[in-house]
């Protein structure tokens, strides 16, 4: 039981935390001192406060769909563990349903996009659902080069089974699966170079300029959403790299802990040093993340792992 | 229960559509007489279609019925196994829907003779369908495909005054008899092998045996590949669909394809021992015709056509699931060949149910607009609340989304492919790679063309007057869309049921093996999530609602960064949603964009056109036949119109006989 108030506490308490650390590391590399670090909380605290406006062309589809795409969000929260190697809710084959419970929550804004009838929006839209296209096969290779020397189809199999070897040529698949994954997340959650979070304007509207008609307790639920998809995807990097044989219980929430925050300063100086994409150069920045996960299962099965 | 036999019960069942079909032509004058006769005799035909199949899961085992008939090979022999029992649900189920629905459709239009031909050849349609799936004959086989392909194509000519659709039809019967000559090809290799007809026969004679042929193999696959739209061979397919009154292209959509499918698993089936390869060759094959269709559907402005390619698209899942099943069988690994075939026939049903409910709907899209093409609907949503809804669960579940029942079939086969990974042959190992990234990329694609359908059609602002007459349709027409969309969600929330329905079939396909036990308990922590799903997205809700119960909500224009003059055109358009993606993927769908140059210096308007040519049917196929078919028009230099030239042809052709038989013998 207490497992599971601890699983479900680290994704509702931490995500904002992130986007904290990323802004921060942000403006340190500007010569900025910037915003503290528990903005993203005051933020949305702030906006559930608020009222909403919405505009005249939308309908029921806009109404529902930052709440449903957070629900998905959650519900795929659940399933991934978190700072222990089994999530208390996981499954066979939940590795599926949290890749699929993530495009939930992206059709829902995408069509909450494209309800307002505005051209910006629908721009946006379609921008996100061309960079999915690359980017959900890339998880997917990803996953299965994470699996397949689990000899089993479960988040809790893949970590449950992980020793932390120290030789890296047994290493080598679950880094580059670990590096494959990392630009997965910056495709996700809408970080340079793939997007840039900061800006809605023409050069960079992806998912900013999606969510430009939501206002209060939904752009609320939206940032909640974003911030938890960058928590989920440094959970699964860390659980690639980490290995699994911790002293305690305590130890290892600590790990996970210092890890996400790592996470989020390696997101934050990729976003200070690089510059966005051109827009169709994102397609082969995706496919060469694919490469890499390719790389991994080859490696497996070369080795004759699987 | 037990004392209904099955058989006399599928025959009951095609009989009365039968009948119920010749009947609404002898009154076609009348129309509340064909009406209600076509309508109801079709809807009790599949609930006796439904009672037979649920006779037959009580009495386990086969039942068949076999009498001699006049003709000189074969005999009326008529079975009903797990696997045609499935197939038999999935048609009773779908166009008992469609025949309700055509109830509503025929009956807001106006027009009458049409209207009864096309119930007529409906319900005879389905009544053939019927036959095929009972059939255990070859003969019977192909007699009762050939009525079902005759019978469809008039079904699809119903409004045969406009040119597209005698066209369209036109295409349908030439890549249904291409497909029919396969068959028959198929079936006479193995008559030459066997030395018999029976399909029963052919099964327990290779059973054990490792020497299947390739020619057969390949000749079935072509053959019922056309009529299931297996890339190349999916070109009949938008022109037909665009052709077809709705419910007609509703119910071919539904069931005329997978009976196709069914072809393939029979073929299978009755070879016995497959080798890999052909598991590797359906992969291969399902994998294309998938990427294929999305790109195709993801290119189409028309909304018809949109779903007409994406039902290609789910055809190749299915195959997909086919080959990695067969693949398991062939490496000896019960799991995956029970979560292959299970996800493929699990698929099958899903994407009946789905795609039904999707035509339908386009259908009171055509009525109501008259319009179809994405780029001049639009705001949909506001005049027609309860289809837009049952429109958004059918591309949820299309998507292959949670928790719909997409996601379901597409399931079983990610894990299948993930365990065909851990496999010790190398080969099977990559194929399944291979199988998992294409299965993503598919699904990454239909979002994406199902975001866009929904969204052209129904959000945003009208782009055209065309939407303002559009009105909600009456209850007759809601509520055969809405039971498919209510078994969509059971079927998604509640899996178990699905599986519990298609075991039987899946172990006829897949062997003996009993019901993996990951399979019912990962089915059934689905069911979990998906309520916990639903539990979480309404808390989310009733809390918004909470909050901002007391707040001020205001209605505004919608923000366009200071533009002070928006109108409905400067929207984003279905096409230009699709364009992005479609610039990425342009050796497969290849994009030819005319952008005329402007005139002047200050330009008032400028002219652009864009369009996309599907590679296999426009570079390949058509030329062909073009090619063909100036080649056959200058044989027709043998047909002068004059009978004295036909009686020498006749004479010519005894004399040379009778020169061959007398030097022969």
């Amino acid at each position: 039981m207490a497992i599971r108030i601890l699983h479900i506490a680290w994704f509702l308490l931490m995500p904002p935390l992130l986007l904290g650390v990323i802004n921060r590391v942000k403006a340190w590399f500007a010569g900025r001192r910037g915003q503290p670090l528990l903005q993203t909380y005051w933020d949305v605290a702030r906006l559930f406060r608020k009222g909403a406006v919405f505009s005249h062309t939308s309908s029921w589809v806009f109404q529902i769909g930052a709440a449903i795409q957070l629900a998905a969000v959650f519900c795929a929260a659940i399933i991934l563990p978190s700072s222990s190697p089994v999530s208390p809710f996981g499954f066979v084959g939940d590795v599926v349903a949290f890749a699929y419970l993530l495009g939930l929550g992206r059709i829902f804004t995408v069509l909450s996009a494209l309800d307002t009838g505005s051209s910006f929006e629908g721009l946006g839209a379609s921008r996100e659902v061309t960079i999915a296209t690359f980017a959900e096969p890339t998880l997917f290779l990803a996953l299965a080069a994470l699996c397949i020397p689990a000899h089993g189809i479960s988040f809790g199999h893949i970590w449950g089974a992980a020793t932390g070897d120290a030789n890296l040529w047994h290493r080598a698949p679950s880094i580059a699966a670990a590096i494959s994954l990392f630009i997965v997340m910056l495709a996700e959650s809408s970080r340079i170079p793939v997007d840039d979070p900061t800006t809605h304007l023409e050069l960079t509207m992806v998912h900013e300029v999606m969510v430009l008609d939501h206002s209060g307790p939904d752009f609320a639920f939206i940032t909640l959403g974003s911030a938890l998809k960058l928590f989920l995807m440094g959970s699964l990097i860390l659980h690639a790299i980490l290995p699994n044989s911790f002293a305690s219980t305590g130890a290892q929430a600590l790990t996970f802990f210092v890890g996400q925050l790592a996470i989020a300063a390696c997101v934050g100086v990729v976003e200070s040093v690089i510059a966005r994409y051109r827009l169709n150069r994102v397609p082969q920045f995706l496919i060469a993340a694919a490469v890499v996960a390719v790389l991994a299962i080859a490696i497996q099965f070369y080795r004759g792992v699987a | 229960m037990n004392a209904v036999s099955p058989i006399v019960c599928c025959l009951l069942c095609a009989a009365v559509m039968a009948s119920s079909g010749l009947l609404s032509f002898l009154f076609a004058r009348t129309r509340s007489v064909y009406l209600w006769l076509g309508c109801l005799g079709g809807v009790v035909g599949c609930i006796l279609g439904a009672v037979a199949v649920f006779a037959a899961r009580l009495s386990p085992g086969r039942s068949d019925l076999r009498v001699q008939w006049n003709l000189p090979v074969g005999s009326f022999h008529i079975g009903i196994d797990a696997i045609s029992s499935f197939f038999l649900l999935v048609l009773c189920v779908v166009c008992a829907s469609t025949t309700f629905y055509t109830l509503g459709h025929i009956g807001a239009q106006r027009g009458a003779r049409g209207a009864a031909h096309q119930l007529g050849w409906s319900n005879l349609v389905m009544a053939a369908m019927v036959m095929v799936l009972l059939a255990r004959d070859a003969l019977l086989f192909i007699m009762a495909w050939e009525v079902m392909s005759v019978a469809s194509f008039f079904l699809v000519t119903c409004d045969h005054e406009r040119d597209d659709v005698r066209r369209g039809g036109y295409v349908y019967l030439v890549a249904s008899h291409i497909g029919t000559v396969f068959i028959f090809l198929h079936f006479a290799w193995m008559y030459r092998h066997f030395g018999s007809l029976d399909l029963d026969q052919w099964a327990a004679a290779q059973s054990g045996r490792a020497v299947p042929s390739a020619p057969a193999f390949l000749f079935a696959l072509i053959g019922f590949g056309t009529k299931a739209g297996v890339f190349p061979l999916h070109f009949w397919m938008p022109q037909t669909y665009c052709a077809a009154p709705s419910p007609a292209a509703a119910m071919m959509s539904g069931v005329l394809k997978k009976l196709g499918i069914y072809g393939i698993i029979r073929a299978v089936l009755c070879m016995g021992q497959e080798p890999s390869w052909w598991g590797v060759t359906l992969v291969g094959l399902g994998a294309v015709t998938g990427i294929v269709g999305v790109l195709l559907a993801l290119s189409a402005r028309d909304l018809k056509r949109t779903l007409a390619y994406s039902s290609a698209e789910n055809i190749g899942i299915i195959l997909l699931g086919l080959g990695l099943g067969i693949m398991g069988k062939s490496d000896h690994n019960p799991v995956l060949a029970f979560l292959g075939f299970g996800g493929a026939l699990f698929h099958v049903l899903n994407h009946a149910l789905f795609k039904g409910l999707l035509f339908e709907i386009a259908g009171q899209v055509l009525l109501q607009t008259g319009q179809l093409n994405m780029n001049l609907l639009g705001g949909l949503l506001k005049r027609m609340p309860v289809t837009g809804a049952l429109f958004l669960i059918a591309s949820l579940a299309a998507c292959g989304l949670p928790p719909f029942n997409g996601f379901i079939g597409e399931w079983l086969l990610y894990v299948g492919a993930l365990d065909g990974a851990h496999s010790s042959d190398p080969h099977v190992a990559i194929v399944a790679v291979l199988a998992l990234a294409a299965l993503a990329l598919i699904g990454s694609l239909a979002l994406a063309c199902f975001a866009r359908a929904f969204g052209a059609t129904f959000l945003g602002n009208p782009r055209t007057p065309a939407v303002d007459r559009a009105q909600e349709g009456g209850a007759l027409l809601l509520v055969p869309m809405a039971a498919l969309a209510a078994l969509c969600a059971a079927l998604g929330v509640f899996p178990l049921w699905g599986l519990r329905l298609a075991s039987p079939a899946i172990a006829q396909l897949a062997g003996p093996a009993p019901v993996p036990a990951t399979a019912s308990s990962m089915l059934r922590s689905f069911s979990h999530l998906a309520v916990a799903l639903l539990a979480l997205a309404a808390v989310l809700l009733l809390a918004r609602w909470f909050m901002l119960r007391r707040r001020s909500v205001n209605r505004a224009a919608t923000w366009g960064c200071g533009y002070i003059a928006p109108t409905p055109r400067i929207q984003t358009s279905a096409s230009s949603f699709s364009y992005p993606l479609l610039t990425n993927f342009n050796a497969v769908v290849a994009q030819r964009a005319n952008r005329f140059p402007t005139s002047s210096v200050f330009a008032a308007e400028h002219q652009q056109t864009l369009e996309y040519q599907d590679i296999a049917a426009e570079r390949w196929i058509f030329p062909f036949v073009q090619a063909l078919s100036n080649f056959l028009t200058r044989l027709q230099v043998l047909q002068q119109g004059r009978i004295q030239l036909y009686l020498l042809y006749l004479f010519g052709a005894l004399v040379i006989l009778l020169g061959w038989q007398l030097l022969v013998s």
